[in-house]
């Protein structure tokens, strides 16, 4: 049994280097029980081999993984009775059918399969669809059942590498409800993306990693704080641009009706100085983790 | 043991039809070359033609044409004809390339491997099903001669073949060893098999050489291959005892470093 406590993963100090080229460099993490966690990272920064290093698959060049306060290396049978895990780039035995290959993997992990069939119900696979070899399924089938090879043992940390990918919006939408469903339950979840809006969705926190280093930790609601937002207003009347130059705002176009520009943080002193004339117009979309994912990488 | 079991039964299913098309192949070979040699008229153009081999040659393949032991002898070498040899050591060499390095390249041993189980499981069933191969397909050999020996009463020592298959049997499992310990060391399965091939083709050129060659004669029990004679075996010129226990030395270390390797590496 997991004994209660607050960081499901303690990362210290985590290095690996492939020869002499770098996968990671002195990353420190801790993640909390029941949290939602998201990792970002472009291609190559560094994501999936952290995955790799937690779930014992690489060897760290130094720094150590512990999960359930257990050293990864040296208790991971122990460890992985309670975690499930969706790799990034999904692997399954083709020559396997889907029910074999669902009861094959649960057969290593000695729990009861309680999440099974309610999650074969939900991503909608038929019995036909189990029937067949694997190798006959859609890349889309083949992420819905190694995602309920990772959830179906009902698992306390379900370790997740870009799990959306190959799925339509529909199952994205069925994967985030269980994965909140889980959450509810108090399961940790670390969730691996480069679609910055599901993170946005899903997350509690997210951590942002760059070239082999994390750059940041952030819950989601102080990112978005810091988050540069893009604003555009068209004015009834003739406008002075100099009203709209403050501290937190960048103008990019402007011309007498018609302003465009990026704000940062908070809105109100802007908005009131926009208040000051009459507006015909104003676009304000959503923050979009993007544009903040993309300011952290410049300020680095 | 239920996870290794699971495991083991999954390259048993797998390999279902590789295994059952050998041992057939296995027992066929062995009685028909009791039928080929023996009750049809072929035997009478092999025996003229032994005769006429040179000297070296027949001490190469190990039959005296015209001798009162050529049927023994004849027997043997079906145990280590080439035809035989690849196909023992066909799933020697492709089924730890395919199970483990095969594995690694495809990164399937990412999602079997971050379930609650210990990695030496899968070298360890690797070998299991190479152990299970082996016994079928020497133990169909062995019935072949024996089903030989029933229907052509060959009048043969039916022990000595037993002793013949066993030694070919450990001999290679060896050979499979080292291919689990060659394939924990590559990423991929293409290089793990060209390795283990290029080193078992090595050591079969290297009998060869010194089989055919009379100054590198006493470099015989330095060979590989010479842990597996049958017709020495079968006519009491070698000790199976010794063989077996070379083998079975061969097994452990290779086994040993396999393990280990395996063990250690990234994935």
């Amino acid at each position: 049994m997991i004994r209660k406590m607050d960081s499901i993963i303690k990362i210290n100090h985590l290095t690996k280097f492939y020869g002499r080229s770098r996968g990671i460099e002195d990353l420190n993490l801790s993640i909390n029980k029941g949290e939602i966690f998201g990792f970002l990272g472009p291609n190559g920064a560094g994501k999936s081999t952290t995955i790799r290093l937690m779930l014992n698959l690489l060897r760290p060049s130094s720094g150590v993984v512990k999960i359930f306060n257990k050293n990864v290396q040296k208790y991971y049978t122990q460890i992985f009775k309670h975690i499930g895990n969706v790799p990034g780039e999904l692997k399954l035995y083709e020559e396997l059918t889907g029910s074999y290959f669902l009861n094959y993997m649960n057969k290593f992990s000695l729990q009861e399969p309680k999440w099974q069939s309610q999650l074969i119900d939900a991503f909608h696979l038929s019995d036909a669809d189990l029937k067949k070899k694997i190798k006959h399924y859609s890349h889309g089938m083949k992420q819905k059942l190694g995602i309920i090879q990772a959830l179906q043992d009902d698992p306390e940390l379900i370790i997740m590498d870009e799990p959306s990918e190959g799925l339509d919006p529909m199952n994205k939408n069925i994967l985030y409800d269980y994965l909140e469903k889980f959450k509810a339950l108090g399961k940790t979840i670390f969730f691996s993306s480069h679609y910055l809006a599901e993170v946005e969705k899903i997350c509690d926190r997210v951590g942002l990693v760059k070239n082999g280093r994390l750059i940041t930790r952030e819950s989601i609601s102080s990112l978005k704080e810091k988050m540069v937002r893009r604003l555009e207003v068209i004015f009834a009347q003739p406008i002075f641009r100099e009203d709209f130059d403050l501290q937190n705002t960048d103008i990019l176009e402007h011309d007498s009706h018609r302003l465009v520009l990026n704000v940062r943080g908070n809105i109100n002193l802007l908005l009131k100085k926009i208040t000051e004339y009459e507006v015909k117009n104003l676009v304000f979309p959503e923050p979009s983790l993007e544009d903040t994912f993309m300011t952290f990488y410049e300020k680095e | 043991m239920l996870k290794y079991f699971s495991h083991l039964k999954k390259i048993l299913l797998d390999q279902k039809y590789n295994l059952i098309i050998l041992t057939l192949f296995c027992f066929m070979f062995e009685l028909l070359f009791a039928w080929v040699f023996f009750e049809s008229k072929i035997s009478e153009v092999v025996v003229s033609f032994m005769k006429m081999l040179p000297p070296a040659f027949a001490a190469f393949i190990g039959i005296q044409g015209g001798t009162p032991q050529f049927a023994t002898q004849m027997l043997a070498f079906g145990y280590t004809h080439p035809i035989i040899i690849i196909s023992l050591a066909f799933l020697q060499i492709s089924i730890p390339a395919r199970y483990i390095a095969g594995e690694i390249e495809l990164k399937t041993f990412d999602i079997l491997l971050t379930k609650p189980v210990k990695r030496f499981i899968i070298p360890l069933s690797v070998f299991s099903f190479l152990m299970i191969s082996l016994g079928l397909q020497f133990a169909a050999m062995f019935l072949g001669t024996i089903a030989g020996d029933f229907y052509f009463d060959l009048q043969i020592n039916i022990a000595d073949y037993a002793k013949a298959a066993f030694v070919g049997f450990v001999f290679f499992l060896s050979m499979g060893s080292a291919g689990i310990a060659i394939s924990t060391f590559q990423i991929e399965k293409g290089k793990a098999l060209s390795k283990t091939i290029g080193l078992i083709v090595f050591l079969y050129f290297f009998d060869t050489i010194i089989k055919l060659s009379k100054s590198l004669e006493n470099l015989s029990s330095y060979s590989y291959f010479q842990l597996y004679q049958p017709g020495k075996i079968v006519q009491n010129q070698a000790d199976p005892g010794i063989c077996i226990l070379i083998s079975l030395f061969i097994i452990g270390v290779f086994f040993i470093i396999g393990i280990i390797q395996f063990n250690r590496r990234d994935l």
